[in-house]
């Protein structure tokens, strides 16, 4: 629960932090707008690697529950 | 060996590295002027490598069987079927990617006069009958064996349907194929290059990655079920 709070927060202070920042923007609005479509494709890509490190801790715990 | 490597993780952050750059590199490498693909030409990052990968999964998949089949030690098997569900995906990904660049470059979702788009499909159907044939047995020992023996046919059979055939007719829009010389032209592209083989890498690498997480999550089953 604390973890999904403390990524939360993380999130809102990441946004909040773009949104005030003109330099975020401006590079985002730079080559076409190009460049937003890489962030985006590159937050999904950090999301399915957090989920695939996740099921990796999980099933090895439960590994080694099972050894003992 | 295998249930260590899959126990590792230097092959995963490697992996993480290589897709990283793919999906920011592939953006921005300087691309070569190419008519009718234009900046399409960086789906070679993206739909190629499902290909290949689907190309190792199933690759494994067969190694995997052929271990079964010679040692008669079920968790072989277990490997095969989870390589060759994971290939069945990157294949699935392979068609759906293709039908977005065909639609842009060749006009259409799907071109019936085209081969290699037949022959992919045939060859997803010949793995899903590969599955379909795992779930009619009841007993686990007959599955494994018929099942071996299937997909060493499913194998050929694949390699012939993607590799050989588009390869051999007089006419193909893929490029490299049926005398179409196109691949060539950015094959040889050095920049298209630098992007294309990590790409290639990072894609199998994720793949192997999803596909030890089923393996391990099987093997925890047997465990489960007093098998090993």
């Amino acid at each position: 629960m604390n973890k999904v709070l403390l990524l939360l927060s993380m999130i809102y202070g990441m946004s909040s932090a773009m949104a005030s920042e003109d330099k975020v923007s401006d590079f985002l609005m730079s080559q076409n707008k190009l460049i937003a479509v890489n962030a985006i494709l590159l937050m999904i890509l950090s999301g399915i690697v957090f989920y695939l490190f996740t099921q990796d801790r999980k099933i090895k715990n439960i590994e080694k529950q099972l050894k003992d | 060996m295998f249930e260590k490597f899959s126990k590792q993780i230097w092959w995963k952050i490697a992996t993480v590295i290589l897709l990283v750059y793919t999906c920011t590199y592939g953006f921005w490498v300087k691309i070569p002027d190419l008519p009718i693909l234009e900046e399409s030409i960086r789906n070679l990052f993206f739909h190629v490598p499902m290909w290949f990968s689907m190309m190792l999964m199933m690759f494994l998949s067969l190694v995997y069987s052929l271990r079964y089949l010679a040692s008669g030690n079920s968790r072989f098997d277990v490997i095969a079927a989870n390589m060759a569900i994971i290939g069945l995906l990157m294949g699935g990904l392979g068609i759906v990617t293709g039908m977005v660049w065909a639609k842009v470059t060749w006009g259409a979702w799907w071109v019936f006069a085209e081969v290699k788009l037949n022959a992919a499909a045939a060859a997803l159907l010949v793995y899903m009958a590969y599955f379909i044939l795992r779930s009619s047995f009841e007993d686990p020992e007959s599955k494994a064996k018929f099942s071996a023996v299937y997909s060493i046919f499913a194998f050929v059979m694949f390699m012939v349907l993607i590799n050989v055939i588009p390869r051999i007719t007089s006419s193909s829009l893929h490029p490299g194929n049926g005398g179409n010389p196109g691949f060539n032209s950015y094959d040889l592209d050095a920049n298209l290059r630098t992007v294309f083989y990590p790409a290639v890498f990072g894609w199998m690498g994720i793949s192997l990655w999803m596909s030890t997480q089923l393996i391990r999550i099987d093997m925890i089953k047997r465990r489960l079920n007093d098998i090993d």
